[in-house]
Protein backbone atom coordinates (compact mmCIF):
# COMPACT_ATOMS: atom_id res chain seq x y z
CA UNK A 1 0.00 0.00 0.00
CA UNK A 2 1.40 3.39 -0.71
CA UNK A 3 1.80 6.43 0.82
CA UNK A 4 -0.54 8.05 -1.04
CA UNK A 5 -3.38 6.02 -1.45
CA UNK A 6 -2.75 5.37 2.41
CA UNK A 7 -3.65 8.80 3.14
CA UNK A 8 -6.53 9.62 0.41
CA UNK A 9 -8.22 6.31 2.16
CA UNK A 10 -7.70 7.75 5.68
CA UNK A 11 -8.13 11.32 5.13
CA UNK A 12 -11.31 10.39 3.15
CA UNK A 13 -13.03 8.31 5.41
CA UNK A 14 -11.66 10.36 8.10
CA UNK A 15 -13.66 13.65 6.21
CA UNK A 16 -16.72 11.84 5.89
CA UNK A 17 -17.03 10.79 9.47
CA UNK A 18 -16.54 14.52 10.25
CA UNK A 19 -19.00 15.94 7.28
CA UNK A 20 -21.43 13.59 9.00
CA UNK A 21 -20.73 15.36 12.48
CA UNK A 22 -19.99 18.94 10.92
CA UNK A 23 -23.45 19.09 8.74
CA UNK A 24 -25.72 18.45 12.07
CA UNK A 25 -23.40 21.05 13.64
CA UNK A 26 -23.53 23.09 10.93
CA UNK A 27 -27.80 22.90 10.55
CA UNK A 28 -28.04 23.67 14.42
CA UNK A 29 -25.48 26.86 14.30
CA UNK A 30 -27.50 28.06 11.34
CA UNK A 31 -30.92 27.73 12.93
CA UNK A 32 -30.75 28.07 16.81
CA UNK A 33 -27.44 29.78 16.66
CA UNK A 34 -25.69 28.07 19.25
CA UNK A 35 -22.89 25.43 18.98
CA UNK A 36 -23.69 22.08 20.16
CA UNK A 37 -20.68 20.71 22.19
CA UNK A 38 -23.09 17.68 23.23
CA UNK A 39 -22.63 16.67 19.70
CA UNK A 40 -19.74 14.35 20.52
CA UNK A 41 -21.62 12.78 23.68
CA UNK A 42 -24.54 11.89 21.13
CA UNK A 43 -22.25 10.48 18.52
CA UNK A 44 -20.98 7.73 22.09
CA UNK A 45 -24.39 7.18 22.83
CA UNK A 46 -25.16 5.86 19.19
CA UNK A 47 -22.14 3.49 19.11
CA UNK A 48 -23.28 2.21 22.92
CA UNK A 49 -26.91 1.91 21.58
CA UNK A 50 -25.61 -0.32 18.62
CA UNK A 51 -23.29 -2.11 20.88
CA UNK A 52 -26.10 -3.22 22.93
CA UNK A 53 -28.32 -4.32 19.89
CA UNK A 54 -25.76 -6.06 18.50
CA UNK A 55 -24.00 -8.05 21.20
CA UNK A 56 -26.54 -8.17 23.75
CA UNK A 57 -29.60 -8.73 21.18
CA UNK A 58 -27.47 -9.89 18.69
CA UNK A 59 -29.00 -8.10 15.98
CA UNK A 60 -27.18 -7.78 12.91
CA UNK A 61 -24.97 -4.87 12.28
CA UNK A 62 -27.08 -3.13 9.75
CA UNK A 63 -30.50 -3.47 12.03
CA UNK A 64 -28.80 -2.51 14.80
CA UNK A 65 -27.30 0.20 13.62
CA UNK A 66 -31.00 1.35 12.03
CA UNK A 67 -32.12 1.46 15.78
CA UNK A 68 -29.58 2.95 17.13
CA UNK A 69 -30.12 6.09 15.14
CA UNK A 70 -34.06 5.67 16.15
CA UNK A 71 -33.70 5.59 19.58
CA UNK A 72 -30.96 8.89 18.84
CA UNK A 73 -33.64 10.38 17.17
CA UNK A 74 -35.81 9.96 20.16
CA UNK A 75 -33.36 11.46 22.67
CA UNK A 76 -32.75 14.46 19.90
CA UNK A 77 -36.67 14.99 20.70
CA UNK A 78 -36.25 15.14 24.70
CA UNK A 79 -32.45 17.25 23.98
CA UNK A 80 -34.35 19.64 22.08
CA UNK A 81 -37.43 19.56 24.93
CA UNK A 82 -34.90 19.83 27.70
CA UNK A 83 -31.81 21.69 26.96
CA UNK A 84 -33.14 23.85 23.99
CA UNK A 85 -36.57 24.85 24.52
CA UNK A 86 -36.75 26.65 28.06
CA UNK A 87 -32.62 28.46 27.38
CA UNK A 88 -33.14 29.58 23.43
CA UNK A 89 -35.57 32.33 23.75
CA UNK A 90 -34.22 33.79 26.93
CA UNK A 91 -31.88 37.44 26.58
CA UNK A 92 -28.53 35.78 26.32
CA UNK A 93 -30.02 32.17 25.68
CA UNK A 94 -27.59 31.05 22.87
CA UNK A 95 -25.26 31.15 25.48
CA UNK A 96 -27.65 29.40 28.01
CA UNK A 97 -28.34 26.51 25.45
CA UNK A 98 -24.51 25.68 24.69
CA UNK A 99 -23.91 25.98 28.93
CA UNK A 100 -26.73 23.49 29.04
CA UNK A 101 -25.19 20.87 26.34
CA UNK A 102 -21.95 20.91 27.87
CA UNK A 103 -23.46 19.70 30.97
CA UNK A 104 -25.19 17.42 29.79
CA UNK A 105 -21.75 15.90 27.93
CA UNK A 106 -20.16 15.53 30.97
CA UNK A 107 -23.96 13.83 32.77
CA UNK A 108 -23.96 11.57 29.68
CA UNK A 109 -20.72 10.40 29.85
CA UNK A 110 -20.78 9.36 33.24
CA UNK A 111 -24.12 7.82 32.95
CA UNK A 112 -22.27 5.34 29.88
CA UNK A 113 -19.67 4.95 32.21
CA UNK A 114 -22.58 3.61 34.59
CA UNK A 115 -24.04 1.87 31.94
CA UNK A 116 -22.02 -0.09 30.06
CA UNK A 117 -18.92 -0.56 32.12
CA UNK A 118 -15.25 0.25 31.43
CA UNK A 119 -13.95 -2.44 29.13
CA UNK A 120 -13.15 -1.55 25.93
CA UNK A 121 -15.69 -2.68 23.34
CA UNK A 122 -16.02 -2.27 19.45
CA UNK A 123 -19.46 -2.54 17.38
CA UNK A 124 -18.94 -5.48 14.50
CA UNK A 125 -18.44 -3.56 11.11
CA UNK A 126 -21.12 -3.74 8.59
CA UNK A 127 -19.88 -6.14 6.47
CA UNK A 128 -16.44 -8.47 6.54
CA UNK A 129 -15.65 -7.53 3.11
CA UNK A 130 -13.07 -5.45 2.06
CA UNK A 131 -11.67 -3.74 -0.88
CA UNK A 132 -8.64 -3.68 -2.57
CA UNK A 133 -8.05 0.25 -4.23
CA UNK A 134 -4.73 0.75 -5.60
CA UNK A 135 -2.76 -0.70 -2.80
CA UNK A 136 -4.89 0.41 -0.18
CA UNK A 137 -7.19 -2.00 1.52
CA UNK A 138 -10.59 -0.78 2.25
CA UNK A 139 -12.70 -2.28 4.88
CA UNK A 140 -16.23 -2.75 5.45
CA UNK A 141 -17.04 0.12 7.71
CA UNK A 142 -14.67 2.42 5.76
CA UNK A 143 -16.33 2.09 2.57
CA UNK A 144 -19.67 2.44 4.28
CA UNK A 145 -18.29 5.56 5.63
CA UNK A 146 -17.23 7.08 2.16
CA UNK A 147 -20.76 6.22 0.38
CA UNK A 148 -22.73 7.08 3.23
CA UNK A 149 -21.52 10.50 4.24
CA UNK A 150 -22.11 12.08 0.79
CA UNK A 151 -25.04 10.30 0.35
CA UNK A 152 -26.67 11.50 3.48
CA UNK A 153 -25.64 14.81 3.37
CA UNK A 154 -27.08 15.32 -0.22
CA UNK A 155 -30.39 13.28 1.16
CA UNK A 156 -30.65 16.05 3.40
CA UNK A 157 -29.60 18.88 0.85
CA UNK A 158 -32.66 17.97 -0.77
CA UNK A 159 -34.82 17.76 1.94
CA UNK A 160 -33.71 20.88 2.89
CA UNK A 161 -34.44 22.47 -0.59
CA UNK A 162 -37.38 20.79 -1.25
CA UNK A 163 -39.48 19.85 1.42
CA UNK A 164 -42.00 22.16 3.84
CA UNK A 165 -40.14 21.30 6.58
CA UNK A 166 -36.91 21.82 4.89
CA UNK A 167 -38.16 25.24 3.37
CA UNK A 168 -39.23 26.37 7.12
CA UNK A 169 -35.84 25.57 8.22
CA UNK A 170 -34.56 27.78 5.46
CA UNK A 171 -37.15 30.44 6.09
CA UNK A 172 -36.42 31.17 9.73
CA UNK A 173 -32.71 30.98 8.95
CA UNK A 174 -33.37 33.71 6.86
CA UNK A 175 -36.07 36.12 8.45
CA UNK A 176 -37.16 35.09 11.90
CA UNK A 177 -39.98 37.22 12.23
CA UNK A 178 -41.26 37.19 8.61
CA UNK A 179 -41.35 32.90 9.10
CA UNK A 180 -43.29 33.63 12.11
CA UNK A 181 -46.05 35.60 10.45
CA UNK A 182 -46.45 32.85 7.35
CA UNK A 183 -47.29 30.44 9.90
CA UNK A 184 -43.66 29.05 10.75
CA UNK A 185 -43.54 27.72 14.65
CA UNK A 186 -40.15 27.67 15.56
CA UNK A 187 -40.16 24.95 18.17
CA UNK A 188 -41.18 22.52 15.61
CA UNK A 189 -38.17 23.66 13.58
CA UNK A 190 -35.89 23.73 16.20
CA UNK A 191 -37.12 19.94 17.21
CA UNK A 192 -36.35 18.97 12.93
CA UNK A 193 -32.88 20.44 13.21
CA UNK A 194 -32.01 18.81 16.64
CA UNK A 195 -33.50 14.90 15.29
CA UNK A 196 -31.48 15.28 11.92
CA UNK A 197 -27.97 16.45 13.77
CA UNK A 198 -28.66 13.32 16.55
CA UNK A 199 -29.37 11.37 13.80
CA UNK A 200 -26.55 11.86 11.62
CA UNK A 201 -24.28 11.82 15.34
CA UNK A 202 -25.66 8.73 15.52
CA UNK A 203 -24.74 7.13 12.45
CA UNK A 204 -21.02 8.30 12.32
CA UNK A 205 -20.75 6.59 15.83
CA UNK A 206 -22.03 3.23 14.90
CA UNK A 207 -19.45 3.47 11.49
CA UNK A 208 -16.44 4.67 13.90
CA UNK A 209 -17.05 2.05 16.75
CA UNK A 210 -16.63 -0.19 14.58
CA UNK A 211 -13.38 1.44 13.40
CA UNK A 212 -12.02 2.28 16.55
CA UNK A 213 -13.05 0.95 20.20
CA UNK A 214 -15.71 3.00 22.43
CA UNK A 215 -15.41 5.05 24.90
CA UNK A 216 -17.79 7.75 26.64
CA UNK A 217 -15.64 10.45 25.27
CA UNK A 218 -15.23 8.65 21.84
CA UNK A 219 -16.75 11.52 20.02
CA UNK A 220 -14.19 14.43 21.74
CA UNK A 221 -12.40 14.51 18.96
CA UNK A 222 -14.37 14.36 16.10
CA UNK A 223 -16.14 17.00 17.68
CA UNK A 224 -12.96 19.09 17.96
CA UNK A 225 -12.56 18.40 14.11
CA UNK A 226 -15.94 19.11 13.23
CA UNK A 227 -15.82 22.69 14.47
CA UNK A 228 -12.69 23.28 12.42
CA UNK A 229 -14.95 21.88 9.88
CA UNK A 230 -17.08 24.84 10.87
CA UNK A 231 -14.85 27.34 10.52
CA UNK A 232 -13.43 26.02 7.26
CA UNK A 233 -16.64 25.64 5.24
CA UNK A 234 -18.36 27.96 6.58
CA UNK A 235 -22.04 27.61 8.39
CA UNK A 236 -23.59 28.31 5.01
CA UNK A 237 -23.78 25.18 2.51
CA UNK A 238 -23.95 21.58 3.24
CA UNK A 239 -21.61 21.43 -0.07
CA UNK A 240 -19.45 23.52 1.99
CA UNK A 241 -19.12 21.22 5.25
CA UNK A 242 -18.73 18.44 3.45
CA UNK A 243 -15.79 20.01 1.42
CA UNK A 244 -14.44 21.28 4.52
CA UNK A 245 -14.82 17.90 6.36
CA UNK A 246 -12.73 16.25 3.45
CA UNK A 247 -10.15 19.01 3.49
CA UNK A 248 -9.49 18.11 7.62
CA UNK A 249 -9.69 14.79 7.32
CA UNK A 250 -6.78 14.67 4.38
CA UNK A 251 -4.99 17.23 5.80
CA UNK A 252 -5.12 15.20 9.68
CA UNK A 253 -4.45 12.12 7.46
CA UNK A 254 -1.31 13.77 6.07
CA UNK A 255 -0.18 15.60 9.14
CA UNK A 256 -0.43 12.58 11.07
CA UNK A 257 1.39 10.39 8.18
CA UNK A 258 4.46 12.16 8.39
CA UNK A 259 4.83 14.36 11.54
CA UNK A 260 2.94 11.73 13.82
CA UNK A 261 -0.07 11.36 15.97
CA UNK A 262 1.06 14.13 18.55
CA UNK A 263 1.88 16.88 15.73
CA UNK A 264 -1.28 16.50 13.74
CA UNK A 265 -3.96 18.32 15.67
CA UNK A 266 -1.30 20.77 16.30
CA UNK A 267 -0.90 21.95 13.02
CA UNK A 268 -4.42 21.10 12.35
CA UNK A 269 -5.65 23.82 14.63
CA UNK A 270 -2.39 26.33 13.04
CA UNK A 271 -3.86 26.15 10.07
CA UNK A 272 -7.67 26.60 11.29
CA UNK A 273 -6.10 29.66 13.09
CA UNK A 274 -5.01 31.25 10.08
CA UNK A 275 -7.94 30.35 7.93
CA UNK A 276 -10.31 32.72 10.18
CA UNK A 277 -7.39 35.09 10.22
CA UNK A 278 -7.93 35.35 6.36
CA UNK A 279 -11.56 34.23 5.81
CA UNK A 280 -13.61 34.87 9.23
CA UNK A 281 -16.93 33.55 6.90
CA UNK A 282 -14.68 30.38 6.32
CA UNK A 283 -13.77 29.31 2.82
CA UNK A 284 -16.98 29.26 1.70
CA UNK A 285 -20.28 31.54 2.06
CA UNK A 286 -23.70 31.73 1.75
CA UNK A 287 -26.59 29.10 2.02
CA UNK A 288 -27.80 28.04 -1.12
CA UNK A 289 -29.95 25.28 0.39
CA UNK B 1 -72.96 45.00 16.17
CA UNK B 2 -69.45 43.70 17.54
CA UNK B 3 -66.53 44.63 15.54
CA UNK B 4 -64.22 42.23 13.68
CA UNK B 5 -61.27 43.62 15.39
CA UNK B 6 -61.05 45.52 18.06
CA UNK B 7 -58.30 46.76 19.63
CA UNK B 8 -59.23 47.39 23.57
CA UNK B 9 -56.95 49.57 25.85
CA UNK B 10 -53.77 48.19 24.78
CA UNK B 11 -50.70 49.17 26.37
CA UNK B 12 -46.76 47.39 25.51
CA UNK B 13 -43.53 48.51 25.36
CA UNK B 14 -39.75 47.05 25.03
CA UNK B 15 -38.01 46.28 28.31
CA UNK B 16 -39.25 49.53 30.42
CA UNK B 17 -40.12 51.88 27.85
CA UNK B 18 -43.21 52.31 27.37
CA UNK B 19 -44.91 52.65 23.54
CA UNK B 20 -48.32 51.67 23.56
CA UNK B 21 -50.41 53.64 26.10
CA UNK B 22 -53.76 52.82 25.76
CA UNK B 23 -54.64 52.33 22.38
CA UNK B 24 -58.28 51.81 21.14
CA UNK B 25 -59.88 51.16 17.89
CA UNK B 26 -61.86 48.69 15.64
CA UNK B 27 -62.51 47.46 12.49
CA UNK B 28 -65.75 45.99 11.18
CA UNK B 29 -66.37 43.49 8.46
CA UNK B 30 -66.37 44.91 5.03
CA UNK B 31 -64.34 48.20 6.09
CA UNK B 32 -60.47 49.41 5.54
CA UNK B 33 -59.11 51.13 8.30
CA UNK B 34 -55.86 53.59 7.91
CA UNK B 35 -53.26 54.26 10.92
CA UNK B 36 -51.58 57.43 10.42
CA UNK B 37 -49.09 59.36 12.94
CA UNK B 38 -45.10 60.30 12.85
CA UNK B 39 -42.55 57.82 12.97
CA UNK B 40 -41.75 55.58 16.18
CA UNK B 41 -44.89 56.43 17.68
CA UNK B 42 -45.74 52.94 17.89
CA UNK B 43 -48.09 51.48 14.67
CA UNK B 44 -45.76 48.07 14.04
CA UNK B 45 -45.75 47.55 17.72
CA UNK B 46 -49.63 47.90 17.68
CA UNK B 47 -49.83 45.56 14.76
CA UNK B 48 -46.40 42.92 16.08
CA UNK B 49 -49.18 42.75 19.45
CA UNK B 50 -52.40 41.94 16.65
CA UNK B 51 -49.94 39.29 15.13
CA UNK B 52 -48.68 37.52 18.06
CA UNK B 53 -45.42 38.74 17.49
CA UNK B 54 -45.16 41.19 20.62
CA UNK B 55 -46.91 40.85 23.83
CA UNK B 56 -48.48 43.56 25.14
CA UNK B 57 -48.79 44.21 29.04
CA UNK B 58 -52.47 45.62 29.29
CA UNK B 59 -55.39 45.57 27.32
CA UNK B 60 -56.90 43.34 24.55
CA UNK B 61 -57.01 42.73 21.28
CA UNK B 62 -60.63 40.64 20.16
CA UNK B 63 -60.89 39.12 16.49
CA UNK B 64 -64.68 37.95 16.23
CA UNK B 65 -65.59 38.05 20.10
CA UNK B 66 -62.58 36.00 20.84
CA UNK B 67 -59.18 37.14 22.38
CA UNK B 68 -55.55 36.84 20.10
CA UNK B 69 -53.31 37.69 23.10
CA UNK B 70 -52.96 33.18 23.75
CA UNK B 71 -52.54 32.89 20.26
CA UNK B 72 -49.12 32.11 18.85
CA UNK B 73 -48.55 33.94 15.38
CA UNK B 74 -49.33 31.00 13.33
CA UNK B 75 -52.87 30.88 15.71
CA UNK B 76 -53.69 34.65 14.76
CA UNK B 77 -52.65 33.37 10.88
CA UNK B 78 -54.75 30.60 10.74
CA UNK B 79 -58.23 32.50 12.17
CA UNK B 80 -57.38 34.98 8.78
CA UNK B 81 -55.73 38.07 10.23
CA UNK B 82 -52.82 38.31 7.96
CA UNK B 83 -49.39 40.72 8.10
CA UNK B 84 -47.35 41.88 5.73
CA UNK B 85 -44.64 43.63 7.64
CA UNK B 86 -42.36 46.91 7.39
CA UNK B 87 -39.17 46.93 5.24
CA UNK B 88 -39.22 42.94 5.54
CA UNK B 89 -36.14 41.55 3.34
CA UNK B 90 -37.99 38.24 2.81
CA UNK B 91 -36.52 34.98 2.82
CA UNK B 92 -33.38 36.36 0.36
CA UNK B 93 -32.35 33.50 -0.56
CA UNK B 94 -35.33 31.86 -1.54
CA UNK B 95 -37.03 32.11 -4.92
CA UNK B 96 -39.94 33.99 -5.31
CA UNK B 97 -42.23 30.93 -6.19
CA UNK B 98 -40.91 29.16 -2.66
CA UNK B 99 -41.84 32.25 -0.72
CA UNK B 100 -44.93 32.44 -2.40
CA UNK B 101 -45.41 28.41 -1.99
CA UNK B 102 -44.29 29.42 2.00
CA UNK B 103 -47.07 31.97 2.48
CA UNK B 104 -49.42 29.19 1.51
CA UNK B 105 -48.25 26.61 3.43
CA UNK B 106 -50.56 27.79 6.57
CA UNK B 107 -53.39 28.38 4.40
CA UNK B 108 -55.53 25.94 5.31
CA UNK B 109 -57.87 25.69 3.09
CA UNK B 110 -54.95 23.69 -0.12
CA UNK B 111 -57.39 24.03 -2.86
CA UNK B 112 -57.83 28.03 -2.26
CA UNK B 113 -53.79 27.69 -3.22
CA UNK B 114 -53.63 27.70 -6.93
CA UNK B 115 -56.41 30.55 -7.76
CA UNK B 116 -54.95 32.78 -5.00
CA UNK B 117 -51.53 32.18 -6.83
CA UNK B 118 -53.27 32.68 -10.10
CA UNK B 119 -54.47 36.46 -8.41
CA UNK B 120 -51.44 37.16 -6.67
CA UNK B 121 -50.20 37.20 -10.59
CA UNK B 122 -52.72 38.98 -11.60
CA UNK B 123 -52.59 41.61 -9.28
CA UNK B 124 -48.32 41.34 -9.87
CA UNK B 125 -47.59 40.37 -13.46
CA UNK B 126 -43.68 41.39 -12.84
CA UNK B 127 -43.73 38.46 -9.45
CA UNK B 128 -44.90 35.97 -12.24
CA UNK B 129 -42.05 36.75 -14.56
CA UNK B 130 -39.25 36.36 -11.80
CA UNK B 131 -40.64 33.32 -10.17
CA UNK B 132 -37.34 31.69 -10.48
CA UNK B 133 -35.32 34.89 -9.11
CA UNK B 134 -33.69 34.77 -5.58
CA UNK B 135 -35.57 37.19 -3.26
CA UNK B 136 -32.61 38.61 -2.03
CA UNK B 137 -32.12 40.33 -5.75
CA UNK B 138 -35.04 41.86 -6.33
CA UNK B 139 -35.78 45.42 -6.00
CA UNK B 140 -37.37 47.44 -3.59
CA UNK B 141 -40.94 47.45 -5.05
CA UNK B 142 -40.46 43.96 -6.74
CA UNK B 143 -39.56 43.06 -2.87
CA UNK B 144 -42.95 45.11 -1.47
CA UNK B 145 -45.25 43.17 -4.23
CA UNK B 146 -43.95 39.50 -3.02
CA UNK B 147 -44.42 40.57 0.29
CA UNK B 148 -47.48 41.44 -0.12
CA UNK B 149 -48.45 38.33 -2.48
CA UNK B 150 -46.84 36.12 0.62
CA UNK B 151 -49.77 37.55 2.58
CA UNK B 152 -52.36 37.13 0.04
CA UNK B 153 -51.15 33.62 -0.13
CA UNK B 154 -52.56 32.56 3.11
CA UNK B 155 -56.17 33.52 2.40
CA UNK B 156 -56.44 36.67 4.85
CA UNK B 157 -59.82 37.73 5.83
CA UNK B 158 -58.15 40.91 7.60
CA UNK B 159 -54.89 41.96 5.69
CA UNK B 160 -52.80 44.07 7.57
CA UNK B 161 -50.10 46.18 5.29
CA UNK B 162 -47.52 48.08 7.14
CA UNK B 163 -45.49 50.87 5.22
CA UNK B 164 -46.19 49.33 1.87
CA UNK B 165 -44.85 51.77 -0.17
CA UNK B 166 -41.75 52.69 2.19
CA UNK B 167 -38.83 54.29 0.46
CA UNK B 168 -40.25 53.49 -2.77
CA UNK B 169 -39.82 55.79 -5.74
CA UNK B 170 -43.39 57.62 -7.24
CA UNK B 171 -43.77 55.72 -9.98
CA UNK B 172 -43.89 52.26 -8.18
CA UNK B 173 -45.66 53.65 -5.35
CA UNK B 174 -48.29 54.48 -7.34
CA UNK B 175 -48.25 51.00 -9.23
CA UNK B 176 -48.75 49.80 -5.31
CA UNK B 177 -51.25 52.06 -4.58
CA UNK B 178 -53.51 50.63 -7.42
CA UNK B 179 -52.81 47.57 -6.19
CA UNK B 180 -53.85 48.39 -2.90
CA UNK B 181 -57.19 49.97 -4.34
CA UNK B 182 -57.42 47.20 -6.36
CA UNK B 183 -56.88 44.74 -3.24
CA UNK B 184 -59.44 47.28 -0.94
CA UNK B 185 -62.29 45.61 -3.04
CA UNK B 186 -61.62 41.92 -2.52
CA UNK B 187 -61.17 41.02 0.83
CA UNK B 188 -63.37 41.35 3.65
CA UNK B 189 -61.32 43.81 6.00
CA UNK B 190 -57.73 45.90 5.56
CA UNK B 191 -55.61 48.03 7.79
CA UNK B 192 -53.31 50.39 6.07
CA UNK B 193 -50.39 52.10 7.51
CA UNK B 194 -48.75 54.13 5.51
CA UNK B 195 -46.63 57.16 5.70
CA UNK B 196 -48.18 58.76 2.06
CA UNK B 197 -51.44 60.30 3.89
CA UNK B 198 -52.91 60.54 0.65
CA UNK B 199 -52.60 56.88 -0.30
CA UNK B 200 -53.78 55.83 3.06
CA UNK B 201 -56.74 58.41 3.17
CA UNK B 202 -58.30 57.46 -0.74
CA UNK B 203 -57.68 53.61 0.14
CA UNK B 204 -59.86 53.29 3.23
CA UNK B 205 -62.75 54.22 4.97
CA UNK B 206 -61.49 55.48 8.40
CA UNK B 207 -58.69 56.79 9.96
CA UNK B 208 -56.93 56.73 13.03
CA UNK B 209 -53.84 58.77 14.35
CA UNK B 210 -51.48 57.72 16.39
CA UNK B 211 -48.75 59.64 18.44
CA UNK B 212 -47.18 58.67 21.30
CA UNK B 213 -48.91 55.35 21.77
CA UNK B 214 -52.13 56.99 21.72
CA UNK B 215 -54.97 57.34 19.40
CA UNK B 216 -55.26 61.39 18.87
CA UNK B 217 -57.75 61.97 16.22
CA UNK B 218 -60.22 59.59 14.22
CA UNK B 219 -62.32 60.14 11.47
CA UNK B 220 -63.64 59.40 7.85
CA UNK B 221 -61.07 59.01 5.27
CA UNK B 222 -63.23 61.04 2.12
CA UNK B 223 -63.91 63.25 4.85
CA UNK B 224 -59.99 63.69 6.17
CA UNK B 225 -59.08 63.84 2.29
CA UNK B 226 -61.26 66.71 2.14
CA UNK B 227 -59.83 68.49 5.68
CA UNK B 228 -57.86 71.35 5.28
CA UNK B 229 -56.95 71.44 9.25
CA UNK B 230 -55.39 67.48 8.47
CA UNK B 231 -53.59 68.67 5.73
CA UNK B 232 -51.90 71.08 8.01
CA UNK B 233 -51.95 68.61 10.51
CA UNK B 234 -49.96 66.12 8.64
CA UNK B 235 -47.76 68.89 6.72
CA UNK B 236 -46.58 69.59 9.90
CA UNK B 237 -44.72 66.50 10.64
CA UNK B 238 -43.57 66.53 7.18
N1 LIG C 1 -37.34 45.66 19.28
C1 LIG C 1 -37.39 46.88 19.89
N2 LIG C 1 -36.69 47.09 21.01
C2 LIG C 1 -36.71 48.30 21.62
N3 LIG C 1 -37.41 49.34 21.17
C3 LIG C 1 -38.13 49.19 20.05
C4 LIG C 1 -38.16 47.95 19.34
N4 LIG C 1 -38.95 48.09 18.27
C5 LIG C 1 -39.41 49.36 18.32
N5 LIG C 1 -38.92 50.02 19.37
C6 LIG C 1 -39.21 51.42 19.73
O1 LIG C 1 -40.59 51.56 19.91
C7 LIG C 1 -41.05 52.81 19.41
C8 LIG C 1 -42.19 52.60 18.44
O2 LIG C 1 -41.70 51.91 17.29
P1 LIG C 1 -42.64 51.43 16.13
O3 LIG C 1 -41.81 50.70 15.17
O4 LIG C 1 -43.79 50.73 16.72
O5 LIG C 1 -43.12 52.81 15.53
P2 LIG C 1 -43.82 53.12 14.15
O6 LIG C 1 -44.93 54.05 14.48
O7 LIG C 1 -44.16 51.89 13.44
O8 LIG C 1 -42.68 53.89 13.37
P3 LIG C 1 -42.41 53.98 11.78
O9 LIG C 1 -43.43 54.92 11.21
O10 LIG C 1 -41.03 54.54 11.69
O11 LIG C 1 -42.51 52.61 11.24
C9 LIG C 1 -39.83 53.48 18.80
O12 LIG C 1 -39.36 54.44 19.71
C10 LIG C 1 -38.85 52.38 18.62
O13 LIG C 1 -37.54 52.85 18.77
MG1 LIG D 1 -43.64 51.12 11.64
Amino acid sequence: MDAFAAILLSGLVLGSLYGLMASGLSLMWSTLGVFNFGHGVLLALGAYFAWTFTEQLDLPVALAAVLAVVVLAVVGVVYEIALVRPFIRRENGAMLVMVATLAVTALVQSVIQLLWGPQLRRVPQFTSASVSLSGATVSGNQLVALVAAPVLVGALFLVLKRSPIGIAVRALEQNRDHARLVGIRPAAVYVFVVVIACVLAAFAGVLLAGIQFMTPTMGDDPLLRAFVVLAFGGTASLGGTLAGAYLIGLLEAATTYFFGLSWSPVLLFLAMIVVLLLRPEGLIRQRTA
Amino acid sequence: MTAMLSVEGLHAGYGRSSVLRGIDLHLDEGEAIGLLGPNGHGKTTLLRCVSGLHRPTAGDIRFQGASLLPLSPRAVLRRGVVQVPQGSRLFPRMTVADCLRLGGAANPDRSARRPLLDEVFGLFPKLQQRSAQLAGTLSGGERQMLSIGIGLMAGPRVLILDEPTLGLAPKVKHELADAIRQLRGRLEALVLVDGDMDLVLRATDRFYVVESGQVVQTGDSVAGADSARMMSLFLGDV
